[in-house]
């Protein structure tokens, strides 16, 4: 499954991703974007899945670094 | 080479359903590009040829705020977006003819995309319904999922109000 993800970020600057991972992100779970570290809050599906592909959507927000 | 472009193109949506026989009549109109750190893609205003599908790296989505005219020097940019590997932009201008939208920039060095012509794709979509039919799913498809993500960052710059 190639889970096709819409990165929102709070709080930041940063204006979002869209990426394709092979993997759904987690809750909490720590992610980088163009070198800027940020943490996971929230992840919902944004569409049923279709063939190969999975639609989700992530609420992330700024962390200091990823250590 | 071509089965590698095929493999980064097999990850991405807009060629979800394809055979490997059609993708690879896909992969055979187009040609892999490298860009460094901030070198643009597209501009804003210009006239689109071709869409793009994001190999490797990353790429940022910039608009111009405001109307500045020459004389005011260069219009401030807003980032809407940036785009990571298996994703396509450039997709609007071939389908509506129209400029381009948007600016796009690399955002990593030797960030990859491979270029596909707007009319070749075009007009293989005409000679083959099957590939015509899909191409255009995913093609909605894809800027239904823009879309969405447009509307939640909008709502999350809402600020719970």
């Amino acid at each position: 499954m190639i889970y096709k993800v819409s990165y929102v970020v709070t709080g930041g600057s940063h204006p979002g991703a869209i990426v394709n991972d092979d993997r759904r992100p987690r809750v909490g779970e720590r992610i980088e974007l163009d070198g800027e570290a940020f943490e996971v809050v929230e992840v919902i599906d944004l569409m049923p899945p279709r063939g190969e592909f999975a639609y989700v959507h992530a609420t992330c927000e700024p962390v200091a670094d990823l250590t | 080479m071509m089965t590698e472009v095929t493999g980064a193109l097999r990850r991405s949506e807009l060629f979800s359903g394809l055979t490997d026989e059609q993708l690879a009549r896909v992969a055979a109109l187009g040609e892999d590009l490298a860009f460094e750190r901030g070198e643009a893609v597209v501009r804003e205003g210009e006239p689109g040829h071709r869409v793009f599908v994001v190999r490797r790296g990353m790429v940022e989505v910039q608009v111009a705020r405001g109307w500045a005219s020459d004389e005011d020097g260069p219009e401030p940019m807003e980032r809407i977006v940036t785009l990571g590997p298996g994703q396509a932009f450039g997709e609007m201008a071939i389908l509506d003819r129209g400029p381009r939208s948007a600016t796009v920039r690399s955002v990593e060095d030797d960030t990859r995309l491979f270029a596909i012509p707007g009319q070749a794709l075009m007009s293989l979509c005409e000679e083959n319904p099957r590939i015509g039919y899909l191409l255009m799913r995913n093609l909605a498809l894809d800027l239904s999922f823009k879309l969405r993500h447009r509307n939640l960052r909008v709502r999350s710059e809402g600020g719970g109000t």
